[in-house]
Protein backbone atom coordinates (compact mmCIF):
# COMPACT_ATOMS: atom_id res chain seq x y z
CA UNK A 1 0.00 0.00 0.00
CA UNK A 2 1.49 3.37 -0.98
CA UNK A 3 0.35 6.84 0.01
CA UNK A 4 -3.18 5.78 1.01
CA UNK A 5 -5.12 8.90 1.89
CA UNK A 6 -8.75 9.19 2.87
CA UNK A 7 -10.08 12.31 4.57
CA UNK A 8 -13.73 12.45 5.63
CA UNK A 9 -15.91 15.55 5.49
CA UNK A 10 -15.31 16.18 9.20
CA UNK A 11 -11.57 16.44 8.54
CA UNK A 12 -10.72 13.11 10.14
CA UNK A 13 -9.27 10.19 8.26
CA UNK A 14 -5.86 8.82 7.30
CA UNK A 15 -3.04 10.43 5.39
CA UNK A 16 -0.19 9.01 3.35
CA UNK A 17 -0.25 5.47 4.72
CA UNK A 18 2.52 3.37 3.20
CA UNK A 19 3.66 -0.11 4.21
CA UNK A 20 4.17 -3.64 2.88
CA UNK A 21 2.93 -6.86 4.37
CA UNK A 22 5.20 -9.75 3.40
CA UNK A 23 4.17 -13.36 2.79
CA UNK A 24 3.97 -15.36 6.01
CA UNK A 25 3.70 -12.31 8.27
CA UNK A 26 1.21 -11.94 11.07
CA UNK A 27 1.23 -8.20 10.70
CA UNK A 28 -0.29 -6.20 13.54
CA UNK A 29 -1.79 -2.79 12.83
CA UNK A 30 -1.85 -1.10 16.20
CA UNK A 31 -3.50 2.15 17.18
CA UNK A 32 -5.98 3.66 19.63
CA UNK A 33 -9.71 3.86 18.88
CA UNK A 34 -10.37 6.46 16.19
CA UNK A 35 -6.78 6.42 14.89
CA UNK A 36 -7.92 5.34 11.42
CA UNK A 37 -7.35 1.56 11.49
CA UNK A 38 -10.77 0.65 10.09
CA UNK A 39 -10.51 3.38 7.44
CA UNK A 40 -7.29 1.76 6.22
CA UNK A 41 -8.87 -1.72 6.41
CA UNK A 42 -11.83 -0.52 4.36
CA UNK A 43 -9.49 1.17 1.89
CA UNK A 44 -7.55 -2.02 1.23
CA UNK A 45 -10.69 -4.11 0.71
CA UNK A 46 -12.47 -1.63 -1.55
CA UNK A 47 -15.22 -0.74 0.93
CA UNK A 48 -14.08 2.88 0.92
CA UNK A 49 -12.97 4.95 -2.00
CA UNK A 50 -9.50 6.27 -1.35
CA UNK A 51 -8.59 9.77 -2.45
CA UNK A 52 -4.91 9.21 -3.02
CA UNK A 53 -2.49 6.34 -3.20
CA UNK A 54 -2.85 2.78 -4.36
CA UNK A 55 -3.19 -0.71 -2.95
CA UNK A 56 -1.65 -3.83 -4.45
CA UNK A 57 -2.61 -7.28 -3.24
CA UNK A 58 -0.44 -10.18 -4.43
CA UNK A 59 0.64 -8.08 -7.40
CA UNK A 60 -2.86 -7.03 -8.45
CA UNK A 61 -3.96 -3.42 -8.33
CA UNK A 62 -7.08 -3.21 -6.16
CA UNK A 63 -8.61 -0.44 -8.23
CA UNK A 64 -8.25 -1.86 -11.71
CA UNK A 65 -8.01 -5.62 -11.00
CA UNK A 66 -10.42 -5.92 -8.08
CA UNK A 67 -11.63 -9.47 -8.73
CA UNK A 68 -8.12 -10.89 -9.13
CA UNK A 69 -6.88 -8.94 -6.11
CA UNK A 70 -9.67 -10.19 -3.83
CA UNK A 71 -9.62 -13.80 -5.07
CA UNK A 72 -6.95 -14.69 -2.51
CA UNK A 73 -8.19 -12.51 0.31
CA UNK A 74 -10.43 -13.34 3.26
CA UNK A 75 -11.62 -10.40 5.33
CA UNK A 76 -13.58 -9.48 8.44
CA UNK A 77 -14.01 -5.73 8.55
CA UNK A 78 -15.31 -3.66 11.49
CA UNK A 79 -17.66 -6.31 12.94
CA UNK A 80 -17.93 -10.06 12.46
CA UNK A 81 -21.22 -9.97 10.56
CA UNK A 82 -22.90 -12.95 8.94
CA UNK A 83 -26.25 -13.45 7.23
CA UNK A 84 -28.41 -14.06 10.29
CA UNK A 85 -31.31 -15.58 8.34
CA UNK A 86 -29.00 -18.20 6.82
CA UNK A 87 -27.67 -21.37 8.43
CA UNK A 88 -23.94 -21.76 9.04
CA UNK A 89 -23.83 -24.01 5.96
CA UNK A 90 -25.70 -21.49 3.75
CA UNK A 91 -23.35 -18.72 4.92
CA UNK A 92 -20.38 -20.76 3.74
CA UNK A 93 -22.08 -21.97 0.56
CA UNK A 94 -22.49 -18.28 -0.32
CA UNK A 95 -18.67 -17.98 -0.44
CA UNK A 96 -18.17 -21.37 -2.12
CA UNK A 97 -20.17 -20.29 -5.19
CA UNK A 98 -17.43 -17.79 -6.07
CA UNK A 99 -14.73 -20.47 -6.18
CA UNK A 100 -14.73 -23.55 -8.38
CA UNK A 101 -12.35 -25.51 -6.16
CA UNK A 102 -14.43 -25.43 -2.96
CA UNK A 103 -16.32 -28.67 -2.37
CA UNK A 104 -18.82 -29.84 0.24
CA UNK A 105 -16.08 -31.51 2.30
CA UNK A 106 -14.18 -28.21 2.45
CA UNK A 107 -17.24 -26.64 4.08
CA UNK A 108 -17.40 -29.51 6.58
CA UNK A 109 -13.67 -29.20 7.30
CA UNK A 110 -13.84 -25.49 7.95
CA UNK A 111 -16.87 -25.93 10.22
CA UNK A 112 -14.88 -28.50 12.16
CA UNK A 113 -11.90 -26.15 12.38
CA UNK A 114 -14.02 -23.45 14.04
CA UNK A 115 -15.99 -25.94 16.15
CA UNK A 116 -19.34 -25.35 14.48
CA UNK A 117 -19.98 -28.79 12.99
CA UNK A 118 -22.91 -29.44 15.33
CA UNK A 119 -24.54 -26.17 14.29
CA UNK A 120 -24.18 -26.62 10.53
CA UNK A 121 -27.90 -26.35 9.74
CA UNK A 122 -28.75 -23.91 12.54
CA UNK A 123 -29.60 -20.32 11.67
CA UNK A 124 -26.90 -17.80 12.57
CA UNK A 125 -29.51 -15.62 14.32
CA UNK A 126 -29.47 -18.20 17.14
CA UNK A 127 -25.69 -18.05 17.53
CA UNK A 128 -23.85 -16.38 20.40
CA UNK A 129 -21.40 -13.55 19.61
CA UNK A 130 -18.45 -15.95 19.87
CA UNK A 131 -20.10 -18.41 17.48
CA UNK A 132 -20.85 -15.63 14.99
CA UNK A 133 -17.24 -14.52 15.25
CA UNK A 134 -16.09 -18.08 14.49
CA UNK A 135 -18.53 -18.37 11.59
CA UNK A 136 -17.25 -15.07 10.20
CA UNK A 137 -13.70 -16.43 10.49
CA UNK A 138 -14.80 -19.63 8.72
CA UNK A 139 -16.18 -17.47 5.89
CA UNK A 140 -12.84 -15.71 5.60
CA UNK A 141 -10.86 -18.97 5.70
CA UNK A 142 -13.01 -21.13 3.41
CA UNK A 143 -11.36 -20.19 0.08
CA UNK A 144 -7.97 -20.97 1.66
CA UNK A 145 -6.80 -17.41 0.93
CA UNK A 146 -3.19 -16.28 0.96
CA UNK A 147 -4.02 -13.09 2.85
CA UNK A 148 -6.47 -12.70 5.72
CA UNK A 149 -7.48 -9.23 6.84
CA UNK A 150 -9.00 -9.09 10.32
CA UNK A 151 -10.26 -5.91 11.92
CA UNK A 152 -10.19 -6.21 15.72
CA UNK A 153 -10.77 -10.00 15.60
CA UNK A 154 -11.02 -10.45 19.37
CA UNK A 155 -13.47 -7.60 19.95
CA UNK A 156 -16.32 -8.72 22.19
CA UNK A 157 -14.84 -12.14 22.86
CA UNK A 158 -14.38 -13.50 26.38
CA UNK A 159 -10.97 -14.67 27.62
CA UNK A 160 -11.42 -18.22 26.38
CA UNK A 161 -12.65 -17.03 22.98
CA UNK A 162 -9.74 -14.60 22.69
CA UNK A 163 -7.19 -17.33 23.41
CA UNK A 164 -8.89 -19.70 20.94
CA UNK A 165 -8.88 -17.04 18.23
CA UNK A 166 -5.23 -16.18 18.87
CA UNK A 167 -4.15 -19.82 18.77
CA UNK A 168 -6.13 -20.46 15.61
CA UNK A 169 -4.48 -17.53 13.83
CA UNK A 170 -1.00 -18.67 14.88
CA UNK A 171 -1.75 -22.24 13.85
CA UNK A 172 -3.05 -21.19 10.42
CA UNK A 173 -0.05 -18.97 9.80
CA UNK A 174 2.31 -21.79 10.75
CA UNK A 175 0.57 -24.75 9.09
CA UNK A 176 -1.13 -23.21 6.06
CA UNK A 177 1.41 -20.42 5.48
CA UNK A 178 -1.34 -17.82 5.51
CA UNK A 179 -0.47 -14.15 5.81
CA UNK A 180 -2.46 -12.14 8.36
CA UNK A 181 -3.05 -8.42 8.55
CA UNK A 182 -4.69 -7.72 11.89
CA UNK A 183 -5.78 -4.42 13.34
CA UNK A 184 -6.10 -3.99 17.08
CA UNK A 185 -6.06 -1.38 19.80
CA UNK A 186 -4.79 -3.95 22.31
CA UNK A 187 -1.00 -3.80 22.67
CA UNK A 188 -0.85 -7.06 24.60
CA UNK A 189 -2.90 -8.87 21.95
CA UNK A 190 -0.64 -7.72 19.12
CA UNK A 191 2.47 -8.62 21.11
CA UNK A 192 1.23 -12.17 21.68
CA UNK A 193 -0.14 -12.76 18.20
CA UNK A 194 1.97 -10.89 15.63
CA UNK A 195 5.54 -10.95 14.38
CA UNK A 196 5.50 -7.44 12.91
CA UNK A 197 3.72 -4.27 13.88
CA UNK A 198 2.91 -0.89 12.34
CA UNK A 199 1.55 1.88 14.54
CA UNK A 200 -1.05 4.38 13.45
CA UNK A 201 -1.82 7.47 15.49
CA UNK A 202 -4.23 10.30 14.64
CA UNK A 203 -4.50 9.15 11.03
CA UNK A 204 -0.76 9.01 10.41
CA UNK A 205 1.60 6.09 10.35
CA UNK A 206 4.19 6.30 13.13
CA UNK A 207 6.25 3.43 11.72
CA UNK A 208 5.64 1.16 8.76
CA UNK A 209 6.32 -2.31 10.06
CA UNK A 210 8.88 -3.30 12.68
CA UNK A 211 9.64 -6.84 13.83
CA UNK A 212 8.32 -7.50 17.34
CA UNK A 213 11.49 -9.45 18.10
CA UNK A 214 13.67 -6.44 17.36
CA UNK A 215 11.37 -4.23 19.44
CA UNK A 216 11.79 -6.56 22.41
CA UNK A 217 15.57 -6.35 22.05
CA UNK A 218 15.54 -2.57 22.43
CA UNK A 219 12.51 -2.03 24.64
CA UNK A 220 11.06 -3.77 27.65
CA UNK A 221 7.79 -4.48 25.85
CA UNK A 222 5.68 -3.47 22.85
CA UNK A 223 3.81 -1.16 25.20
CA UNK A 224 7.01 0.77 25.96
CA UNK A 225 7.81 0.95 22.26
CA UNK A 226 4.28 2.17 21.50
CA UNK A 227 4.41 4.87 24.15
CA UNK A 228 7.83 5.91 22.97
CA UNK A 229 6.57 6.25 19.42
CA UNK A 230 3.34 8.15 20.07
CA UNK A 231 4.18 10.32 23.07
CA UNK A 232 6.96 12.67 23.81
CA UNK A 233 9.39 11.13 26.26
CA UNK A 234 7.52 7.83 26.30
CA UNK A 235 4.95 8.78 28.92
CA UNK A 236 1.21 9.39 28.69
CA UNK B 1 -18.94 -14.20 -15.92
CA UNK B 2 -18.62 -16.98 -13.33
CA UNK B 3 -18.64 -14.48 -10.48
CA UNK B 4 -21.75 -12.82 -11.96
CA UNK B 5 -23.54 -16.17 -12.16
CA UNK B 6 -22.43 -17.04 -8.62
CA UNK B 7 -23.74 -13.77 -7.27
CA UNK B 8 -27.05 -14.01 -9.13
CA UNK B 9 -27.60 -17.40 -7.45
CA UNK B 10 -26.58 -15.90 -4.09
CA UNK B 11 -28.92 -12.93 -4.42
CA UNK B 12 -31.84 -15.12 -5.48
CA UNK B 13 -31.13 -17.45 -2.53
CA UNK B 14 -31.02 -14.45 -0.18
CA UNK B 15 -34.39 -13.26 -1.44
CA UNK B 16 -36.05 -16.66 -1.13
CA UNK B 17 -34.52 -17.51 2.25
CA UNK B 18 -36.60 -14.69 3.68
CA UNK B 19 -40.01 -15.97 4.72
CA UNK B 20 -41.85 -12.85 3.60
CA UNK B 21 -40.86 -13.47 -0.04
CA UNK B 22 -42.63 -16.82 -0.06
CA UNK B 23 -45.55 -15.48 2.00
CA UNK B 24 -46.18 -12.72 -0.58
CA UNK B 25 -46.14 -15.26 -3.42
CA UNK B 26 -48.68 -17.44 -1.60
CA UNK B 27 -50.85 -14.40 -0.81
CA UNK B 28 -50.80 -13.40 -4.49
CA UNK B 29 -51.92 -16.90 -5.48
CA UNK B 30 -54.76 -16.84 -2.92
CA UNK B 31 -55.82 -13.36 -3.97
CA UNK B 32 -55.83 -14.37 -7.65
CA UNK B 33 -58.03 -17.37 -6.91
CA UNK B 34 -60.43 -15.35 -4.72
CA UNK B 35 -60.82 -12.77 -7.48
CA UNK B 36 -61.72 -15.55 -9.91
CA UNK B 37 -64.15 -17.00 -7.39
CA UNK B 38 -65.77 -13.57 -6.95
CA UNK B 39 -66.13 -13.09 -10.72
CA UNK B 40 -67.58 -16.59 -11.18
CA UNK B 41 -70.17 -15.92 -8.45
CA UNK B 42 -71.19 -12.61 -10.00
CA UNK B 43 -71.44 -14.15 -13.45
CA UNK B 44 -73.67 -16.96 -12.14
CA UNK B 45 -76.01 -14.74 -10.16
CA UNK B 46 -76.09 -11.50 -12.12
CA UNK B 47 -75.81 -12.44 -15.75
CA UNK B 48 -76.52 -8.90 -16.94
CA UNK B 49 -73.31 -7.57 -15.41
CA UNK B 50 -70.85 -7.51 -18.25
CA UNK B 51 -67.79 -9.25 -17.00
CA UNK B 52 -66.02 -9.95 -20.22
CA UNK B 53 -65.14 -13.60 -19.93
CA UNK B 54 -61.71 -13.57 -21.54
CA UNK B 55 -60.62 -10.42 -19.73
CA UNK B 56 -60.45 -12.02 -16.28
CA UNK B 57 -56.71 -12.96 -16.40
CA UNK B 58 -55.97 -9.54 -17.93
CA UNK B 59 -58.08 -7.77 -15.33
CA UNK B 60 -56.06 -9.58 -12.69
CA UNK B 61 -52.89 -8.51 -14.49
CA UNK B 62 -54.02 -4.86 -14.36
CA UNK B 63 -54.66 -5.08 -10.60
CA UNK B 64 -51.32 -6.81 -10.07
CA UNK B 65 -49.17 -4.46 -12.16
CA UNK B 66 -50.69 -1.28 -10.72
CA UNK B 67 -50.99 -2.17 -7.06
CA UNK B 68 -49.14 -5.29 -5.93
CA UNK B 69 -46.20 -5.32 -8.33
CA UNK B 70 -44.82 -1.91 -7.24
CA UNK B 71 -45.15 -2.98 -3.63
CA UNK B 72 -43.30 -6.29 -4.16
CA UNK B 73 -40.60 -4.67 -6.28
CA UNK B 74 -39.97 -1.90 -3.73
CA UNK B 75 -39.84 -4.43 -0.90
CA UNK B 76 -37.38 -6.72 -2.66
CA UNK B 77 -35.15 -3.89 -3.90
CA UNK B 78 -35.04 -2.11 -0.54
CA UNK B 79 -34.19 -5.41 1.15
CA UNK B 80 -31.32 -6.27 -1.18
CA UNK B 81 -29.81 -2.78 -1.28
CA UNK B 82 -30.61 -0.46 1.66
CA UNK B 83 -31.56 -3.35 3.97
CA UNK B 84 -28.08 -4.82 3.59
CA UNK B 85 -26.45 -1.48 4.33
CA UNK B 86 -28.51 -1.26 7.52
CA UNK B 87 -27.72 -4.77 8.78
CA UNK B 88 -24.06 -4.41 7.70
CA UNK B 89 -24.16 -7.43 5.39
CA UNK B 90 -23.52 -5.55 2.15
CA UNK B 91 -19.80 -5.59 2.98
CA UNK B 92 -19.90 -9.41 2.98
CA UNK B 93 -20.45 -9.44 -0.76
CA UNK B 94 -18.40 -6.30 -1.47
CA UNK B 95 -15.28 -8.07 -0.16
CA UNK B 96 -15.83 -11.06 -2.44
CA UNK B 97 -13.98 -11.45 -5.76
CA UNK B 98 -16.78 -9.84 -7.72
CA UNK B 99 -16.91 -6.28 -9.05
CA UNK B 100 -19.46 -3.74 -7.87
CA UNK B 101 -20.97 -3.62 -11.34
CA UNK B 102 -21.67 -7.36 -11.23
CA UNK B 103 -23.08 -7.07 -7.70
CA UNK B 104 -25.42 -4.27 -8.76
CA UNK B 105 -26.47 -6.15 -11.89
CA UNK B 106 -26.99 -9.44 -10.03
CA UNK B 107 -29.21 -7.80 -7.41
CA UNK B 108 -31.37 -6.31 -10.17
CA UNK B 109 -31.49 -9.69 -11.93
CA UNK B 110 -32.54 -11.37 -8.65
CA UNK B 111 -35.45 -8.95 -8.13
CA UNK B 112 -36.37 -9.36 -11.81
CA UNK B 113 -36.48 -13.15 -11.40
CA UNK B 114 -38.80 -12.67 -8.41
CA UNK B 115 -41.04 -10.38 -10.50
CA UNK B 116 -41.15 -12.84 -13.41
CA UNK B 117 -42.03 -15.64 -10.98
CA UNK B 118 -44.91 -13.49 -9.77
CA UNK B 119 -46.13 -13.05 -13.35
CA UNK B 120 -45.92 -16.80 -14.00
CA UNK B 121 -47.73 -17.56 -10.75
CA UNK B 122 -50.59 -15.13 -11.44
CA UNK B 123 -50.90 -16.38 -15.00
CA UNK B 124 -51.07 -20.02 -13.90
CA UNK B 125 -53.48 -19.36 -11.01
CA UNK B 126 -55.76 -17.21 -13.17
CA UNK B 127 -55.84 -19.83 -15.94
CA UNK B 128 -56.36 -22.69 -13.48
CA UNK B 129 -59.09 -20.88 -11.56
CA UNK B 130 -60.79 -19.93 -14.83
CA UNK B 131 -60.72 -23.61 -15.76
CA UNK B 132 -61.95 -24.83 -12.35
CA UNK B 133 -64.66 -22.17 -12.01
CA UNK B 134 -65.69 -22.51 -15.66
CA UNK B 135 -64.90 -18.92 -16.65
CA UNK B 136 -64.44 -19.10 -20.40
CA UNK B 137 -61.34 -17.53 -21.87
CA UNK B 138 -61.82 -16.76 -25.53
CA UNK B 139 -58.32 -15.72 -26.48
CA UNK B 140 -55.47 -17.40 -24.64
CA UNK B 141 -52.98 -15.83 -27.08
CA UNK B 142 -54.05 -12.33 -26.03
CA UNK B 143 -53.62 -13.26 -22.39
CA UNK B 144 -50.15 -14.72 -22.98
CA UNK B 145 -49.10 -11.66 -25.02
CA UNK B 146 -50.52 -9.37 -22.32
CA UNK B 147 -48.52 -11.08 -19.57
CA UNK B 148 -45.33 -11.17 -21.65
CA UNK B 149 -45.66 -7.52 -22.67
CA UNK B 150 -46.19 -6.34 -19.11
CA UNK B 151 -42.93 -7.91 -17.95
CA UNK B 152 -40.98 -5.16 -19.77
CA UNK B 153 -42.30 -2.16 -17.78
CA UNK B 154 -42.10 -4.32 -14.64
CA UNK B 155 -38.36 -4.73 -15.20
CA UNK B 156 -37.99 -0.96 -15.68
CA UNK B 157 -39.76 -0.57 -12.34
CA UNK B 158 -37.16 -2.93 -10.80
CA UNK B 159 -34.35 -0.73 -12.13
CA UNK B 160 -36.17 2.36 -10.82
CA UNK B 161 -36.63 0.80 -7.37
CA UNK B 162 -32.94 -0.15 -7.26
CA UNK B 163 -32.02 3.43 -8.15
CA UNK B 164 -34.24 4.87 -5.39
CA UNK B 165 -32.80 2.41 -2.84
CA UNK B 166 -29.32 3.91 -3.34
CA UNK B 167 -30.36 7.07 -1.50
CA UNK B 168 -31.17 5.30 1.77
CA UNK B 169 -29.25 3.37 4.39
CA UNK B 170 -32.26 1.64 5.91
CA UNK B 171 -34.57 -0.86 4.23
CA UNK B 172 -37.77 0.46 5.77
CA UNK B 173 -37.00 4.10 4.92
CA UNK B 174 -36.21 3.08 1.34
CA UNK B 175 -39.46 1.11 1.11
CA UNK B 176 -41.67 3.88 2.48
CA UNK B 177 -39.94 6.53 0.37
CA UNK B 178 -40.24 4.42 -2.79
CA UNK B 179 -43.96 3.96 -2.20
CA UNK B 180 -44.49 7.68 -1.60
CA UNK B 181 -42.42 8.63 -4.65
CA UNK B 182 -44.45 6.18 -6.75
CA UNK B 183 -47.77 7.49 -5.43
CA UNK B 184 -46.52 11.05 -5.92
CA UNK B 185 -45.63 10.40 -9.56
CA UNK B 186 -49.01 8.73 -10.14
CA UNK B 187 -50.87 11.63 -8.49
CA UNK B 188 -48.93 14.26 -10.44
CA UNK B 189 -49.61 12.47 -13.71
CA UNK B 190 -53.34 12.77 -13.04
CA UNK B 191 -53.06 16.54 -13.27
CA UNK B 192 -50.36 16.87 -15.88
CA UNK B 193 -51.03 15.26 -19.27
CA UNK B 194 -47.50 15.80 -20.51
CA UNK B 195 -46.10 13.99 -17.49
CA UNK B 196 -48.76 11.31 -17.76
CA UNK B 197 -47.81 10.60 -21.40
CA UNK B 198 -44.11 10.47 -20.78
CA UNK B 199 -43.62 8.83 -17.38
CA UNK B 200 -42.94 5.10 -17.27
CA UNK B 201 -45.39 4.48 -14.39
CA UNK B 202 -48.31 5.13 -16.78
CA UNK B 203 -47.37 2.09 -18.84
CA UNK B 204 -47.10 -0.58 -16.17
CA UNK B 205 -50.06 -2.37 -17.80
CA UNK B 206 -49.50 -1.40 -21.40
CA UNK B 207 -50.71 -4.79 -22.63
CA UNK B 208 -53.77 -3.17 -24.22
CA UNK B 209 -51.45 -1.70 -26.87
CA UNK B 210 -50.41 -5.16 -27.92
CA UNK B 211 -53.89 -6.66 -28.17
CA UNK B 212 -55.33 -7.30 -31.65
CA UNK B 213 -58.04 -4.63 -31.35
CA UNK B 214 -55.87 -1.77 -30.25
CA UNK B 215 -52.49 -2.54 -31.75
CA UNK B 216 -50.55 0.44 -32.94
CA UNK B 217 -47.08 -0.83 -33.69
CA UNK B 218 -45.49 2.57 -34.09
CA UNK B 219 -46.89 3.78 -30.77
CA UNK B 220 -45.83 0.50 -29.18
CA UNK B 221 -42.29 0.89 -30.50
CA UNK B 222 -42.21 4.50 -29.34
CA UNK B 223 -43.24 3.47 -25.84
CA UNK B 224 -40.75 0.62 -25.81
CA UNK B 225 -37.95 3.07 -26.59
CA UNK B 226 -39.24 5.44 -23.92
CA UNK B 227 -39.21 2.63 -21.35
CA UNK B 228 -35.73 1.54 -22.42
CA UNK B 229 -34.49 5.13 -22.08
CA UNK B 230 -35.83 5.25 -18.51
CA UNK B 231 -34.18 1.90 -17.84
CA UNK B 232 -30.79 3.05 -19.12
CA UNK B 233 -30.91 6.33 -17.18
CA UNK B 234 -31.99 4.73 -13.87
CA UNK B 235 -29.50 1.89 -14.25
CA UNK B 236 -26.57 4.20 -15.03
CA UNK B 237 -27.25 6.68 -12.21
CA UNK B 238 -28.14 3.88 -9.78
CA UNK B 239 -24.91 2.03 -10.53
CA UNK B 240 -22.89 5.25 -10.20
CA UNK B 241 -24.34 5.80 -6.71
CA UNK B 242 -23.79 2.15 -5.75
CA UNK B 243 -20.20 2.24 -6.99
CA UNK B 244 -19.45 5.33 -4.89
CA UNK B 245 -21.22 3.97 -1.82
CA UNK B 246 -19.01 3.86 1.27
CA UNK B 247 -19.71 1.15 3.78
Amino acid sequence: MAGLTKIYKNGRGVKDITFDVCTGDIFGFLGPNGAGKTTVMKGITGLNTIQKGHVKILGYNLDSQFENAMRNVGAIIETADVYEYMSAYENLKFIARFYQNIHEEDIDNILELVNLTNYKQEKASKFSLGMKQRLALARALLPNPKLIILDEPTNGLDIEGTVQMRNLIKELAAKRKMTFFISSHLVHEVELMCNKVAIIHEGKLVNNGVSIESIKESYHSLEDFYLNQVTEGGTV
Amino acid sequence: MDSLKANIINEVRKLFLKKKTIVYLVLMAIMSFLTAFFIATIQAKLIFIAVNSFSYPLMLLAIFTNIFLPLFVFMAASDLFSGEVADRTLKLVLTMPVSRFKIYLSKIVAVSIYVILNFILIFLVSMLSAFCLKITITSITSVVVGYLADIIPALILVIFASFIAQFFRSGSTALISSIFIFIGIKALSLFNTLLNNNIFTTYLNWYSLWLPNGTNLLRGLNLLLLLLAYGIIFFTVGYYLFDKKEI
